[in-house]
C-alpha cells in the first residue's frame, strides 16, 4: 500500500534535486527536451557494444559483476539459447531466465561477490 | 543523418525502418536517440546512476522496443519518447530494486505508457491541473530542502536521495550493495532516522511533510 507521508517526501526531495524539465509528463515535453539536450556522440565501439547487447550477443552485466564469472557460468549451448531469443526479438521464456539468473547467482558465490545480504 | 532536412524527416525515416522490420533501424535509433537519452538518464537520476547504467538501461530499452514494434503506432507517440518512457521505467526498476531483479521482470510497453501519462492526474488532452504554488514559493522550498538535506549525515542524505531519485523505497540491501557493501539492516536504521531528522528540519523551516 502506497504510503503517503513516504510519496510527499520523496516528491519533494526529487523536486529539489532534479530539474522540472528533465521529468517531462507529456510526449511534446519529452520531445521538446531531447531537441535542446544535446549530448556526446557515442563512438563506433559503444554503438558496437550496445548492439550486441541489444541483439542478445552480448550478456549485459551488472556493474558488480565480472564479465569474466558470467562468460565462465555460462555454457556454448546456454550462451546460443540465450541468443536465439533475443535475435528473434522474444522474451526468454520463464525457464531460460531462471537459469540465467541462477548461474548469475551462482557465478557471483564463486566470485565472492554476494550482495551484500 | 545531415542529409535530413528537418528533425520530423529524420524520425519519419527511421520509423519506416521500424515498420519494415530493418535492423539497421537499430544503429540509426542508437546513433541518433542514444547520446541524448544517456544524457537526461544522468541529469534526471543524478549521483544514482553511471554512464555505465545509462548505457545498459538504453540497450535494454531499445530492445524492449524492438520487440513491441509491430504495436507501434506512430500516431500515438514518437519512437523516442517510448523509448523515454521504457528507459525511465527500467531506471526506477533498476534504482529501486538492482539489476538482478529488474531484469526479471517482465515490461509491459504500453501499460507503461499509460502510467507515465496519467501520472499525477494527468493525461494527453487533460488540462494542466493548476499549479498553487508560485516559481518563488518553489524555489523557497527546494532551498528548505537543500538546507535540510546538508545537515544530515552523509549516510542518511544519500538514503534519502536514492529512494526520491527512484520515487520509492529502495530496497535496503540492494542500496547497501550500491553504497559500497553496508548492511541491510543499517541502511533500514539509517533510513528511518534521516526521515525523522528530515521532516523535523523542514518544520523548523515552516514545512510540515507528515
Amino acid at each position: 500500500m502506497p504510503n503517503e507521508s513516504v510519496d510527499k517526501t520523496n516528491s519533494i526531495i526529487r523536486d529539489a534535486l532534479v530539474d522540472k524539465g528533465y521529468r517531462p509528463r507529456t510526449c511534446k515535453d519529452v520531445d521538446a527536451m531531447l531537441d535542446s539536450i544535446g549530448g556526446d556522440n557515442f563512438d563506433e565501439d559503444k554503438v558496437a557494444r550496445m548492439l550486441r547487447k541489444i541483439r542478445g550477443e552480448e550478456i549485459a552485466v551488472d556493474w558488480t559483476e565480472s564479465a569474466d564469472e558470467i562468460s565462465h557460468a555460462l555454457s556454448a549451448e546456454e550462451r546460443q539459447l540465450l541468443v536465439f531469443y533475443r535475435t528473434k526479438g522474444q522474451e526468454i521464456p520463464p525457464e531460460v531466465q531462471a537459469k540465467l539468473e541462477e548461474m548469475r547467482r551462482r557465478a557471483r558465490e564463486k566470485g565472492g561477490t554476494a550482495d551484500g545480504k | 543523418m545531415d542529409r535530413f532536412a528537418s528533425e520530423q524527416e529524420l524520425q519519419d525515416y527511421i520509423a519506416l525502418k521500424v515498420f519494415d522490420g530493418d535492423e539497421s533501424a537499430l544503429t540509426d535509433i542508437l546513433e541518433h536517440y542514444g547520446p541524448r537519452l544517456e544524457k537526461w538518464l544522468l541529469k534526471a537520476f543524478p549521483g544514482a546512476l553511471r554512464v555505465e547504467d545509462a548505457e545498459e538501461i538504453i540497450s535494454d530499452a531499445v530492445r524492449r522496443f524492438w520487440s513491441y514494434r509491430k504495436k507501434y503506432s506512430d500516431t500515438k507517440a514518437s519512437i523516442r519518447c517510448l523509448l523515454h518512457v521504457i528507459a525511465r521505467r527500467r531506471a526506477l526498476d533498476v534504482l529501486s530494486q538492482g539489476w538482478q531483479r529488474a531484469r526479471g521482470l517482465e515490461v509491459d510497453v504500453e501499460k507503461d505508457f499509460m502510467d507515465w501519462q496519467y501520472m499525477e492526474n494527468r493525461h494527453v488532452g487533460a488540462p494542466n491541473p493548476p499549479d498553487e504554488k508560485t516559481p518563488e514559493s518553489q524555489e523557497r522550498l527546494r532551498l528548505a530542502v537543500r538546507e535540510t538535506m546538508a545537515e544530515l549525515p552523509e549516510l542518511q542524505r544519500k538514503i534519502l536521495e536514492h529512494d526520491a531519485l527512484a520515487e520509492d523505497e529502495v530496497d535496503a540491501s540492494e542500496l547497501g550493495r550500491r553504497l559500497g557493501g553496508i548492511p541491510g539492516g543499517t541502511i533500514r536504521t539509517n533510513r528511518s532516522r534521516g526521515k525523522d531528522a528530515f521532516r523535523k528540519g523542514m518544520k523548523k523551516r515552516g514545512y510540515d511533510c507528515q
